[in-house]
């Protein structure tokens, strides 16, 4: 299952049409009868991949791709964007043992996505970002 | 996301209803700039998950709370929640119940 919203580059236009994906995505895994664990994990996920396509990266657009591989069993979600040059996984992992005082208050989205997920990769080809994360149900 | 709070003696009482994720966040930190807190008491039994952008604002809630000598708790997080609590190292920070 996959489609394609158009924002333009622009971001408010983008956090609208996050609104819209995120039933999409909702949709098409609760008509799966994805487990509640699972689709929570990839909805997760969604926040923290788009939040930064729609509001850091001037892309005209994003797509998401969806589906369920057998072997091993779970979904697979892919992340399309032509915005700027972006890998989320060339990140240090942040220090999560620091104390509160010392601690940023960013930088944990994507290492909430490394660890919610069974895998990430990520490809630039084309002028596209593709990141692609996989959850084993 | 659903937000119903309470002040008194101090205490703000607040509880969470639905998702805490990008869009929501802005909402419930908005929610929180009152005068004369003292304390922040979140029940998060109806809160489905959480994403970075709702973990900062608790950090937020702590650090404002611990620069003023105040207590903040949070209650009744479901799995999910208690598991991003616990990989982003927050269960350390937070006094969850």
């Amino acid at each position: 299952m996959k489609r394609r919203w158009a924002i333009g580059g622009d971001a408010g236009r983008g956090r609208a049409a996050m609104g819209e994906a995120l039933a999409w995505l909702d949709g098409v895994l609760e008509e799966r009868t994805c487990p509640p664990a699972v689709q929570s994990a990839l909805d997760i996920v969604f926040d923290e991949i788009l939040s930064n396509i729609v509001n850091y990266s001037g892309a005209s657009m994003f797509e998401l791709d969806v589906s369920f591989p057998d072997k091993p069993a779970g979904v697979r979600l892919e992340f399309v964007d032509d915005g700027a040059p972006y890998d989320p996984l060339a990140h240090t992992d942040p220090d999560t043992t620091l104390s509160l005082e010392d601690r940023p208050i960013g930088g944990l989205g994507i290492f909430l996505v490394k660890k919610l997920m069974n895998s990430v990769s990520y490809a630039r080809a084309d002028g596209l970002n593709r990141l692609e994360v996989f959850k084993s149900s | 996301m659903q937000i119903n709070k309470k002040l008194e003696n101090g205490t703000l009482s607040v509880s969470i209803t639905g998702r805490l994720d990008t869009t929501t966040a802005p909402q419930l930190l908005d929610e929180l700039a009152c005068d004369g807190v003292t304390g922040i008491a979140f029940d998060l039994a109806g809160l489905d998950y959480i994403s970075s952008a709702g973990i900062r604002v608790f950090l937020t809630a702590q650090k404002r709370m611990s620069a003023c000598n105040g207590k903040m708790t949070i209650a009744n997080p479901n799995s999910m929640v208690k598991s991003v609590f616990d990989i982003t190292g927050c269960s350390d920070i937070f006094t969850i119940l």
